[in-house]
């Protein structure tokens, strides 16, 4: 065991609960909006983009005919949030169970650096797909 | 009298309560045997045996070559830590009459077997010395004054101080089943029985926390509590791993110190 300073290790840990708190809490109100309120078979592309872009969950869903409009920041803060938080948790998650394999430290460096730019690229993946909800993105395509 | 009394009550089991049992043993003498094997053993058993009595009884009475170590039979010198039924327990601390049968008695899984039920404990001991096992106080006493320690310490650090070191915790961890840099849950326990003792000083605590706090170190615990489970002193050093991480978050957290 080191004796170093910089050690980043509590930070890496600490976060990794905050993540792991943070997905119960944002997975618990998506099953709550997909499968409980709106319901699967209801989750189109134009539902979810008057959701992202409006906050308004309207027409006859599981719960029969509903309208809830909360403010669009809501969804779209859960939506970043989501990705983040899963993005964080699942990579670091793996990263940990490779390095606890003796057979592995000795390539501890690539992995760790193939990590982080996985991660980067899958958030930057999920931001693209988050952004193309809104104008102009969302002028090209229309499925309703 | 009453000492010849209690001899004959002990040595001479009553016919109600003597019965067969079944034991499958893991045997490996590495200078006869190419590889591990079971063998079999019936025993006749009396009322309060424990697994370390039979392996005795068949060492004894039926093949003296089958090895096991022991030394106070009263689950304090934690030498006979065996994997019986599936799970860590001390061979002296186990009833025969509470397991099904046939009972499987094998060494403690992770650990490289010397012979039959004899495991090589270096590695174990290795991580229990990284962690700086001894007292290592900030300042020495003025002359004529004590270590001083408050009750009210003392009970905080009584929960670890019952470790007997017979690895049994290291041998259910899955981290130190795959990372030989995590020194293993007892190991952690007895930093942690040093960390928290106030007769140290702020600046020992600190020191070995920053070094419990490495990748892996007290971040290495999956919190599966496996190690409290097995433990039989009833320790759980998943918890005082768990307080170690805390307090090390709490550190960072106070960045303007």
């Amino acid at each position: 065991m080191s004796t170093k300073k910089s050690n980043t290790a509590s930070t890496n840990w600490f976060l990794q609960r905050v993540s792991g708190v943070g997905l119960v809490a944002l997975l618990g109100f998506h099953f709550a909006v997909e499968h409980f309120i709106v319901g699967a078979a209801e989750v189109t592309a134009g539902n979810t983009v008057d959701r992202i872009t409006h906050g308004l969950i309207e027409g006859d869903h599981v719960l029969g005919q509903i309208t809830i409009n909360l403010p669009a920041f809501l969804y779209q803060a859960i939506a970043v949030l989501l990705l983040g938080f899963s993005v964080y948790h699942g990579m670091y998650g793996v990263y940990n169970i490779l390095m606890e394999q003796d057979s592995l430290k000795e390539y501890s460096k690539p992995i760790k650096y193939f990590f982080i730019v996985f991660s980067v690229a899958l958030f930057v993946q999920g931001i693209l797909i988050f952004l193309a909800f809104f104008e102009p993105f969302w002028a090209v395509y229309d499925p309703r | 009298m009453a000492t010849t009394q209690q001899t004959q009550k002990t040595e001479t089991p009553t016919e109600a309560t003597t019965e067969t049992v079944a034991f499958d043993v893991f045997r490996y003498i590495p200078e006869e045997d190419d590889e591990p094997h079971t063998e079999t053993y019936e025993i006749e058993t009396f009322e309060g045996m424990t697994v370390l009595d039979a392996l005795i009884k068949i060492r004894d009475e039926q093949d003296p070559s089958l090895t096991v170590r022991h030394s106070c039979r009263m689950a304090r010198c934690g030498s006979d830590a065996v994997y019986i039924n599936g799970t860590q327990r001390l061979a002296c601390n186990t009833q025969v009459s509470e397991l099904n049968e046939p009972v499987q008695v094998e060494p403690l899984p992770r650990f490289d077997v010397i012979r039959d039920l004899v495991v090589e404990m270096n590695d174990f001991y290795e991580g229990m010395e990284a962690v700086e096992p001894w007292f290592q106080p900030d300042h020495e006493p003025e002359t004529g004054e004590e270590y001083l320690q408050s009750s009210e310490n003392r009970k905080n650090i009584d929960t670890v101080l019952d470790c007997i070191w017979c690895g049994a915790c290291t041998s259910s961890c899955s981290p130190a089943g795959t990372d030989s840099d995590f020194p293993g849950p007892a190991a952690m326990a007895k930093a942690y029985r040093f960390y928290k003792d106030e007769r140290e000083g702020e600046e020992t605590r600190r020191r070995r926390l920053e070094m419990l706090q490495d990748s892996h170190g007290i971040y290495r615990c999956h919190t599966q509590f496996n190690c409290t489970e097995v433990c039989p002193k009833g320790i759980s050093p998943t918890e005082a791993i768990m307080e170690m991480s805390r307090d090390s978050v709490k550190e960072k957290l106070r960045f303007w110190r």
